[in-house]
């Protein structure tokens, strides 16, 4: 423990730190140890400080979910806050909260209201549309190319090619694919159920 | 005659040259060659290869040209990675970029960015064996962490004499990643466990992306103080995205200003990479300690998420461990192939951002305990 001592007390490891070229295949500069002592102090502080971070998130999820239902939010918030399975048994409840509305404030499977006008498309080549897109926001993000919105490009989906642009990004992205307009969730990237049928919103004609 | 001979002389084809300017001209034209023509992340090989190039001309000394030599133009702007303030920049524009609702809707995925980084300090225990002095080995066990920026923060803080293979290695490897991370992420994985599918990440709402990047500073910071210029920065950069009041400022920190630095970054940290550091059995073996970091740091995310499984009844896909490197978004990306190898309809990049962006956290922390103990 004397090198977490001196750590601790002066931030500054009583050793040396030279080169020594006839060391090879040793410790170098310091002892077996001090080696182990820094490796181990290493990796549990960096569990520490993350550990730290996870209690914290955990802390503030349960604050929030229950200040949303003190808020009177449970049916919004409980949708919200309950994740949709995409297993089998699960389809029928998909299969309800999909019929296509198209006004009002009606919720979503996420709790949130569908934009006016927006419908859940049902055509499997929408799903490939939105999964498209979904690729598309992961180049617009994270990609070198660092597409602008608006920006259009060409990006191949299981090897047919799609003109894509991105044209807004956020809980509802939008982008325009071959011409159309539609709009997913990024949580929800291509979370279309076993049967095809697409759970993202897109506009209606 | 003596004029014509001396400007000879202070040519490229005088006296100056050698065989490791060449050498090095070479290896500045595969950096390019794999940035431009094989995209193997072009935003840092091609500034580096381009930087390499412009650091290995044969010079006579004395000109002011060189990047070692005083006042010259690369030499100011070598400033930034002296002095270690390019990267803190580099992280602002990340802070500006990242995402943390996927890590925030499940918490449990920011431990598999910390289970990552012990390839860190596996590989600063393998330097030490090999004879580097501890401040070289925590230099270069920080590959690991597959973070450019915080390779070269370190290095110029406790090897600057090593900055130029401990950043070619580090952004090499950062580049390679499709190709070393997917063979140890399907062999330490059953395709049973490559196809668990996990419940989709639920809505953050804004005042908790808000309190995020506050609270997340503080609490790393207090624990690992050392990281306060990278991790100070980065919390801040995501605090501009996140409020909403500072739209413009957050727009400049993640496209005109990041792209800026890392064009300042990759020239510079190119220049400064010479034969008579690069060419030598030290850079070999960083290069190697460099690989088994990387290799570790896979491993151990992976194994850790396999481990977690054991106690979750929600199942993780422990693919995404692997994703705690942070080689941000290239791991995740990995991680979305391989898993639609298996399923096409298995999105994971999503569920793969969270342990993406924790692990540059806990990158950041592990360089914040190196420089507190060897600074």
């Amino acid at each position: 423990m004397t090198l977490l001592n001196a750590w601790l007390t002066s931030g500054q490891i009583p050793e040396a730190t030279q080169h020594d070229p006839d060391r090879f295949l040793r410790w170098s500069n310091l002892s077996d140890a001090h080696a182990g002592t820094i490796t181990i102090t290493g990796i549990c502080t960096v569990f520490t400080g993350l550990a730290i971070l996870y209690l914290f998130m955990v802390l503030l999820n349960w604050i929030f979910k229950r200040t949303s239902i003190l808020n009177g939010e449970q049916s919004a918030g409980a949708a919200a806050a309950e994740p949709v399975s995409t297993s089998a048994e699960d389809e029928p409840a998909l299969e309800a909260a999909s019929t296509p509305r198209t006004m009002g404030r009606e919720p979503y499977q996420n709790g949130e209201p569908l934009p006016p006008g927006w419908s859940l498309p049902k055509d499997p080549a929408r799903v490939a549309l939105a999964a498209v897109s979904a690729a598309l926001l992961a180049t617009h993000l994270f990609d070198h190319r660092r597409l602008n919105l608006g920006e259009e490009c060409s990006l191949k989906v299981e090897g047919k090619p799609h003109r894509v642009s991105l044209l807004s990004v956020g809980h509802v992205n939008r982008a325009m694919v071959d011409g159309e307009e539609i709009a997913f969730f990024r949580s929800r990237v291509a979370a279309n159920d076993a049967t095809g049928q697409a759970i993202q919103p897109a506009r209606s004609a | 005659m003596d004029l014509v001979l001396k400007y000879i002389n202070n040519t490229g084809f005088g006296s100056a040259f050698t065989i490791g300017h060449l050498v090095m001209l070479l290896v500045g034209c595969v950096f390019l060659y794999l940035g431009i023509r094989k995209k193997f992340e072009p935003l840092l090989l091609v500034p580096i290869g381009i930087g390499i190039l412009l650091g290995n001309i044969p010079m006579a000394h004395g000109m002011r040209i060189s990047i070692y030599e005083e006042n010259s133009v690369l030499n100011i702007l070598y400033f930034g990675i002296k002095y270690g303030v390019y990267p803190p920049l580099i992280f602002l524009g990340i802070g500006a970029m990242t995402d943390f609702s996927t890590l925030l809707s499940r918490p449990i995925l920011v431990l598999l960015g910390a289970a990552a980084q012990v390839g860190i300090f596996i590989t600063f225990a393998g330097a030490l064996l090999l004879a580097f002095p501890a401040n070289e080995a925590a230099s270069i066990g920080i590959i690991g962490g597959a973070d450019g920026p915080t390779a070269i923060f370190i290095s110029s803080m406790l090897a600057p004499h090593l900055l130029g293979p401990i950043a070619i290695a580090a952004y090499s490897y950062m580049a390679l990643v499709p190709v070393i991370q997917p063979p140890i992420m399907k062999l330490l994985t059953t395709r049973k466990e490559r196809l668990i599918r996990m419940r989709e990440p639920r809505d953050v709402s804004q005042r908790m992306r808000i309190i995020f990047p506050v609270a997340g500073l503080i609490i790393s910071l207090f624990v690992a103080p050392g990281a306060l210029p990278l991790l100070g920065m980065f919390f801040a950069g995501n605090l501009l995205k996140e409020c909403g009041v500072t739209n413009r400022l957050a727009q400049t920190a993640r496209t005109a200003f990041v792209d800026t630095v890392t064009i300042l970054i990759g020239l510079t940290v190119g220049a400064s990479t010479q034969a008579d550091v690069f060419l030598t059995k030290q850079s070999v073996l960083i290069f190697a300690l460099g690989a088994i970091s990387f290799a570790c740091a896979t491993a151990g995310g992976v194994l850790f998420a396999k481990t977690l499984n054991l106690f979750l009844k929600d199942k993780i896909n422990p693919l995404i461990g692997a994703a705690g490197v942070s080689a941000v978004p290239d791991s995740a990306r990995v991680v979305q192939h391989v898993g639609r190898e298996d399923d096409p309809d298995n999105h994971l990049l999503m569920h793969a951002m969270g342990p993406n962006v924790a692990g540059v956290i806990g990158s950041a922390i592990a360089a914040g305990v190196f420089y507190a103990l060897f600074r």
